[in-house]
């Protein structure tokens, strides 16, 4: 195999592709101008009454001397595909990022000689350089990905499967085709074409939210987004067109052809750049699998490989929901064809090795009746995770917290739901409940009494109990256990529904940022896995909070954490809702809400004034 | 008309002159990674020097009964180390070079013997210990023959590019002289083996 000439003809047939990728953004654009220019042309011409003259022909009022319009509807164009293909790639992130996303951790030193010493003789072999090692627990798969741009922040992660599974000249080979990718600059081709996918289907995406502008208001609809924190109901600008009569009607009507419009151009360009983009990828592949055999000199280890995975079925792909994301990083995907960015195994193989597919193949049932043993005791590992997490929840399950009556009749008082709350925040079991609550009951009964309090109480009343029950809970530091985070959600609440409400003020955007990422850097430090969990939570959040920042910052102390809460109180209500998601996304990371986590949750609803959403 | 002209001369010259820059700068990007690549051998060389001392050591206590491979190993890692110290003294002598090809060659036959050895014993090598030795002992070879490699492959890159239009004329014109390739080390081994009395 002349692996160098296979390494050119691959790159030409890439190059040629990418830029046929690149160029299909043209006709995209011209189309989207069109259709901007036509609607223009059509609103013009129907409020034309209102001014003087007749109405031009279209091609007269494109090209004609308003033909300034057209310029206006194809810069439009350009802005909104260029626009949104520059936050896409802005979007695209680092390597270390892209693998937590993964859900790969670090190589610790000295784990996994093999595999540093491969990646090491690979880096001299290729001359590029020494990229983080990285590893996704996987035991029972086989595969690989590299991530990153630059030479500085490369990132190589390969499955525990593969390392325990493949031999030493295997490994080799499928850490070479990494190589090989980094070496091309592969992944930063393909975040190029991914943004550009995105940036053209943004114009799918602003059609459909134009048609879904015009929607009319079908009376109670489960749109929660449109209420506004009064309860309102925020007004489709459809209601409001229809109601100003038979101008607007047109308008509509354009808006609606439109938004049509947008939508099947987008899905169209959108679609077509994609398949390119996976015929680059496939290219690409082979790419890499030559530069994997002029590095190693060795196509059989390599060979080796593929032959082994393509025993194993499907068995290789992307095993979680989150490395599903990245999956185009792979060094095997489960998609192949026109839509698949892998080309097939067997013609990847017969391209550098010349004994084909099935060579020797008993070589590999061992090793292959070793891993589906592996994928066996890995599936019932999981099912009995899942019984205890199912125990768990059962535990804290609202149907655990039937209240005694005696119990909510005494909360039916202020001074009674006052003493119970006392109670609760000093330990003591309430005489109600001799055998004790459950943490959830426990919650849920502290909610209810400081909602007593305020139903029932005085002025006066109110606040006597809130200073009383301030003074109790005494919470100085985030991570006190789950009494302190119980003492620090009573607060939040107390604050929020006893206290008067502070006036409106407006804070600063990048201080919002900072905030969230401080109080999301706290509560993920409470869990197994805080960085893992941060950036999920940046997935989130990084959209919505310009100046998120992409590391976890500094745990914050009680008064920090407070102040930061109050800030994110000035957030708009949609936002809110959205940093509550990202919230909870972190206390669910590990896969166990503990009770300080649900604790924290609750209490950050309160403290930022989160309304009417249904979280725990 | 003349405006045209001279508009489109510039424009000409503007468009070679930026051709030019790019060629020359990758040019030079090549010939800086063949001369990384070739400093490299020499850290992959001094690296194997420092770890084989450690190596023996460690092996020492499971290989008893190989002693005479760890000595032969030892020894000749003092000698082509002490090859290497006498060829950076007088870096370029034919002889210095001829002493420094026989030791590495040497060293390199010891060690894939001590190798070929421990294949041989099972429960050798299915013990722990051995099996990290021979792991770091292998990837050593490993790395000298991927930096001598690596420094051929982008050799062969730097040299093809140098000669191929419209390359060429950049490389005549800012003298970017061709770049030798390693020999072998096989042919220098076969050439140093018969002198070696067993």
């Amino acid at each position: 195999m002349d692996f160098f000439a296979q390494q050119d003809a691959a790159r030409r047939r890439s190059t040629a592709l990418a830029a046929f990728a690149a160029l299909s953004a043209v006709p995209v654009v011209f189309l989207t101008g069109c259709a901007l220019e036509t609607a223009f042309w059509a609103i013009c011409r129907a409020m034309r009454p209102a001014l003087s003259g007749p109405m031009p022909s279209l091609a007269r009022f494109a090209f004609g001397n308003m033909g300034y319009s057209t310029s206006i509807s194809f810069a439009a164009a350009v802005l909104l595909v260029g626009v949104s293909w520059y936050l896409a790639w802005r979007g695209m992130c680092s390597g270390e990022s892209i693998m937590l996303r993964a859900g790969a951790r670090k190589l610790r030193q000295g784990e996994a000689a093999v595999y540093q010493n491969v990646a090491e003789e690979m880096s001299i072999a290729s001359g590029a350089a020494m990229p983080t090692l990285w590893v996704l627990d996987a035991p029972e798969r086989i595969n690989a990905f590299a991530a990153g741009f630059r030479d500085s922040d490369a990132a190589l992660c390969v499955t525990t499967g593969a390392l325990t599974f493949l031999t030493r000249d295997e490994l080799q080979g499928v850490v070479a085709h990494e190589f090989g990718h980094m070496l091309n600059g592969d992944m930063a081709l393909n975040s190029r074409l991914a943004a550009l996918v995105e940036g053209l289907g943004a114009i799918a995406w602003a059609g459909s939210g134009l048609l879904r502008m015009l929607k009319p208001d079908l009376g109670d609809s489960d749109d929660d987004e449109m209420l506004l924190p009064n309860g309102a109901r925020m007004d489709p600008i459809g209601r409001r067109l229809t109601r100003l009569g038979p101008f607007p009607l047109v308008a509509f009507l354009v808006c609606a052809l439109l938004g049509s419009a947008l939508w099947l151009i987008g899905l169209a360009g959108r679609g077509f750049a994609r398949l390119l983009q996976h015929a680059v990828s496939r290219e690409r592949e082979y790419l890499a699998d030559a530069a994997a055999v002029q590095f190693t000199r060795n196509p059989e280890g390599l060979a080796d490989a593929l032959r082994f995975s393509r025993l194993l079925g499907c068995a290789w792909s992307a095993h979680t929901v989150t490395a599903a994301n990245v999956s185009h990083m792979f060094f095997l995907d489960a998609e192949m064809g026109v839509a698949g960015t892998h080309p097939p195994v067997d013609e990847r193989i017969r391209r550098i090795s010349p004994h084909g597919v099935d060579s020797r193949l008993e070589r590999f049932r061992d090793r292959i009746e070793r891993i589906h043993a592996e994928g066996r005791r890995r599936v019932a590992e999981n099912f009995a995770k899942n019984e205890q997490r199912k125990a768990h929840e059962l535990a804290h399950n609202p149907s655990s917290a039937v209240l005694p009556q005696a119990l909510v009749e005494r909360m039916r008082k202020a001074g009674g739901a006052g003493s119970v709350l006392v109670s609760l925040l000093s330990g003591e079991t309430l005489p109600e409940c001799p055998e004790g609550l459950t943490p959830f009951a426990k919650r849920l009964v502290a909610a209810k009494a400081v909602g007593a309090i305020r139903q029932w109480g005085s002025a006066a009343e109110v606040a006597a109990w809130a200073d009383r029950i301030e003074s109790l809970s005494s919470a100085d530091v985030v991570s006190g256990g789950s009494a302190a985070a119980f003492d620090f959600m009573v607060s939040c609440a107390v604050r929020r529904k006893l206290r008067p409400s502070a006036p409106e003020r407006s804070v600063d955007r990048s201080r919002l940022a900072e905030a969230a990422a401080g109080v999301i850097s706290t509560i993920a430090s409470l869990g197994a896995n805080g960085d893992r969990a941060y950036a999920l939570a940046g997935e989130r959040l990084a959209s919505c909070l310009v100046f998120w920042p992409d590391r976890p910052q500094p745990y914050l102390d009680m008064g920090e954490f407070r102040a930061a809460l109050s800030d994110l109180g000035t957030m708009i209500p949609l936002m809110k809702r959205e940093f509550l998601e990202a919230v909870k996304t972190v206390v669910e990371e590990d896969g166990v809400v503990a009770d300080d986590e649900a604790s924290y949750l609750a209490a950050v609803a309160d403290a930022i004034g989160a309304y009417g959403w249904k979280i725990v | 008309m003349c405006m045209w002209c001279i508009a489109v001369a510039v424009l000409v010259l503007v468009l070679s002159a930026l051709g030019v820059v790019a060629i020359y700068n990758g040019l030079v990007r090549l010939r800086n990674r063949y001369r990384n690549a070739f400093a490299q051998i020499d850290v992959q060389l001094k690296r194997r020097y420092d770890l084989i001392p450690n190596l023996v050591e460690t092996a020492k206590g499971y290989l008893a009964h190989e002693r005479e491979t760890l000595e032969a190993v030892t020894l000749a890692r003092n000698q082509a180390a002490g090859a290497a110290q006498a060829l950076a003294k007088t870096p370029g002598d034919p002889s210095a070079v001829k002493a420094f090809a026989a030791a590495e060659s040497g060293l390199a036959g010891v060690l894939s013997r001590l190798l070929a050895t421990v294949e041989q014993y099972p429960e050798l090598k299915a013990d722990a210990q051995t099996a990290r030795v021979m792991e770091e002992l292998s990837s050593t070879e490993n790395r000298i023959a991927f930096a001598r490699q690596g420094y051929n492959d982008s050799v062969t890159e730097y040299n093809t590019k140098r000669e191929m239009f419209p390359a060429s004329i950049v490389a005549a014109l800012f003298s970017f002289a061709p770049a030798a390739l390693l020999e072998p080390v096989a042919s220098e081994a076969e050439r140093a083996a018969p002198q070696v009395k067993f």
